[in-house]
């Protein structure tokens, strides 16, 4: 499913896993993420339990109809959808206009603190990411 | 309102002196909300320990829709202990065990980390303990807390922030994404010996999770998780992993590419969703990347 043409990714895969666990080192309650590409393919996950194609490809279907809901009810451009279940927190955000980054949470997330924390690592992310790009 | 106070308890003793009824918001990492009645810490929440609430529905001591028919039920929080014993979800005494428990380890927890700053406000509903804690012996516990933790040569602080690991004598855990209890994860060496409680705890631990992150995989309070993980450590079952775990190598995938119109484009104008047919064909063309190469 996945693919690594040449060994450049690696590295930025690196960098990228590395801004991931960061995230879950600074923010209480984060236990896993996965940075996808917009539409769905894995990018660099930082995760144990769950299977990170699976979440990638959901991240694409999830903002989508979010944006979509945004728009249609007139809320506005779309920040993140915050997914609430009985035992955890799932926040699907765009980083850029090609990638999303999905963050997993417990029931007792620091949402203030990820408030906090995720835009600088979603501007991280971009870096990395543009930097990928080839010209 | 706000008594003048060089620390929380002091702050506490202050409000319980003048019976306040209300909420005491900490800011900090993690910080959180002590929910005061008459000068009484009825509950705290906090990102760093479980609540009452997540200890009665992670194990699934009260079913997850009974709880929603009670919370629709009463839906004055600080009433709603009394609700679930009327209902016979649980029993009295559990829920009062249960609920002071948990006031004494969120107070246990936001003691690891300092506290910036806070203020107090109106009365936020809650799942409380009734009648309350008396803030004297909630600071009482909670020092003998941070005494008994300090002999191992770490702050608690520090063990707090620590990611244990399994230590390397045989296979992994079946590492059970925090789901406590599913068929009791077995531990490594075939210790039958183990207490139940003690193989749910190995079972969560993966080298990745604090011991927080236990506390609310198994919905089992911060201070005897880490009670637990010592005394684990001692008969050489786990390991206190230091900083941060590297995690798995993940696997890593080539943007993709070719001139396909980016997924994320502006969305479609706000109107009427395509109408569809029965046996028509979707509207919009699939792009049909994924499966190539």
């Amino acid at each position: 499913m996945t693919e690594n043409p040449s060994s450049e990714p690696r590295d930025s895969a690196t960098a990228l896993t590395g801004i991931l666990t960061s995230l879950r080192d600074r923010v209480m309650g984060v236990s896993e993420s996965v940075l996808s590409t917009a539409d769905g393919l894995l990018v660099v996950a930082d995760a144990e339990s769950v299977q990170a194609e699976s979440v990638a490809a959901l991240a694409a279907a999830t903002l989508g109809v979010g944006r979509r809901m945004a728009d249609h009810t007139g809320a506005g451009p779309l920040r993140e959808v915050v997914v609430r279940g009985g035992s955890g927190h799932v926040v699907v955000t765009a980083v850029g206009d090609r990638a999303l980054l999905t963050v997993m949470g417990d029931e007792g997330m620091d949402l203030a603190a990820f408030q906090r924390e995720c835009p600088a690592a979603v501007e991280e992310l971009s870096k990395v990411l543009a930097e990928d790009v080839p010209g | 309102m706000t008594p003048a106070a060089r620390n929380v308890p002091a702050l506490l003793q202050g409000l319980r002196e003048g019976e306040f009824t209300g909420t005491v918001r900490v800011s900090g990492s993690p910080g959180g909300m002590i929910h005061l009645r008459d000068g009484l810490v009825g509950a705290i929440e906090t990102p760093g320990a479980p609540s009452a609430t997540s200890v009665l529905l992670t194990p699934g001591r009260i079913d997850d829709a009974a709880w929603l028919a009670a919370c629709a039920a009463e839906p004055d929080a600080d009433r709603l202990g009394a609700y679930l014993v009327s209902a016979g979800l649980i029993g009295a005494a559990e829920l009062e065990v249960v609920c002071t428990a948990a006031v004494f380890d969120a107070a246990f927890a936001m003691t690891l980390s300092p506290v910036g700053g806070w203020e107090t406000g109106e009365r936020e509903p809650t799942l409380l303990t009734t009648p309350g804690v008396e803030p004297r012996h909630l600071t009482e516990e909670t020092t003998r807390r941070m005494t008994s933790l300090t002999g191992s040569g770490r702050t608690p602080g520090e063990l707090a922030r620590l990611r244990p690991r399994l230590t390397k004598n045989e296979g992994s855990v079946g590492a059970v994404a925090g789901v406590p209890g599913a068929g009791a994860p077995l531990a490594p060496r075939g210790d039958a010996w183990l207490p139940r409680r003690y193989r749910d705890l190995l079972g969560g631990v993966n080298g990745r999770r604090t011991p927080r992150d236990l506390a609310f995989a198994l919905g089992r309070g911060l201070y005897p998780v880490l009670l637990d993980l010592i005394r684990l450590e001692a008969l050489g079952l786990v390991l206190w992993e230091a900083g941060a775990a590297t995690g798995d190598r993940p696997s890593t995938a080539p943007r993709v590419t070719p001139g396909s119109p980016a997924a994320t484009g502006p969305a479609p104008a706000a109107g009427p969703l395509p109408r569809r047919r029965p046996g028509g064909a979707s509207p919009a063309p699939d792009r049909g990347e994924k499966g190539a190469t």
